[in-house]
């Protein structure tokens, strides 16, 4: 899939990615790849500006883990702001879909 | 790692650091995003695992990589600059109002230095809450507002810590010349504090100009 037509959704993909629990900046990037098929390959170096920029404006948090073998993972998760902000996407997002699939499925005809 | 994949890599995070060396913990944060990328890419559990080069190139380059955490860093930057600035406002408004009051500034003077002392006030105040106001909108706009309004402050508090001497001159209390050297020594440090925060501000938008 083109990657200009992800811009504006990249949010909404981490967003709704982390709904699913916390995770690493790698595993958020393969869970984004394995949920879309393979469609959504993005280039990793636009995921974890991405994560930060959200972590910046309040949307997620991130902590160090700190596991007793291997290595210090950022983990990442979903504020109650992040996810106040996933339902707003997600609106917008089938607003958008209904409206752009109008056209797209030629139902109704111009007028006359 | 061979040593060429190791060099490979350590130019890189070299380079990005110092392309965002205007910001030190976002240069540090960027460096240990690419650092646990890389370890969980070249990891030989994945099968997909790429080699350094190939993992760096999927990456983006350094350039693109400090312009992509500079842009998610920016809104931060503008917020904590602007609060800065806030707070410059009122710390000039309190030592005008208090040297004004302690020393009877307002009687007599040179009225050019009493122009510039107000004048700047006001329009540093003005272009405050200009640059609050477009905080959100373009960035450049509110940098060159924050500029502006920045300048316009430090000419009123030049012009004020100058009248204080002029008008003491004669008859010069010691409590007076104490206000006077505290509240002046601490409006020249907001100021010098204020130009560094300035010029990283600068920097962080000349790297997304």
């Amino acid at each position: 899939m083109n990657p200009e037509m992800l811009k504006g959704h990249l949010d909404t993909i981490l967003l709704a990615t982390l709904a699913d629990g916390p995770a690493h900046g790698y595993a958020v990037i393969q869970a984004i790849r394995q949920r879309s098929d393979g469609s959504l390959d993005l280039p990793e170096g636009t995921i974890y500006p991405a994560l930060h920029r959200l972590e910046l404006a309040g949307l997620l948090r991130s902590d160090w883990t700190s596991p007793s073998e291997g290595r210090r993972k950022r983990v990442y998760a979903l504020t109650p702001a992040g996810l106040v902000a996933l339902g707003e996407h997600r609106a917008n997002w089938q607003r958008f879909a209904r409206a752009v699939g109008a056209f797209l499925d030629g139902a109704a005809p111009c007028p006359a | 790692m061979s040593g060429l994949s190791s060099g490979l890599i350590d130019h890189y995070l070299a380079d990005l650091q110092r392309r965002l060396r205007f910001d030190h913990r976002l240069a540090a944060r960027a460096r240990a995003d690419v650092e646990e990328y890389l370890a969980e890419a070249l990891d030989g559990a994945d099968t997909r695992a790429p080699g350094p080069q190939a993992a760096l190139a999927r990456f983006g380059s350094a350039a693109d990589m400090a312009r992509l955490y500079a842009e998610a860093a920016l809104p931060e930057r503008l917020r904590d600059t602007l609060r800065w600035l806030v707070c410059l406002v009122v710390a000039t408004f309190l030592f005008m109002r208090l040297r004004t009051m302690a020393m009877g500034l307002a009687d007599g003077g040179s009225a050019w230095l009493a122009l510039a002392d107000g004048a700047g006030f006001g329009l540093g105040a003005l272009l405050c809450g200009l640059a609050w106001r477009v905080g959100a909108g373009p960035a450049a706009q509110a940098g060159r507002l924050i500029l502006w309004a920045f300048v316009a402050l430090a000419a009123s508090a030049a012009a004020n810590l100058l009248r204080a001497p002029l008008r003491l001159a004669a008859d010069a209390s010691a409590a007076d010349l104490a206000l006077l050297l505290a509240s002046g020594a601490l409006q020249l440090g907001l100021l010098i504090f204020g130009a560094v925060q300035l010029q990283r501000m600068g920097r962080h938008l000349r790297l997304l100009a």
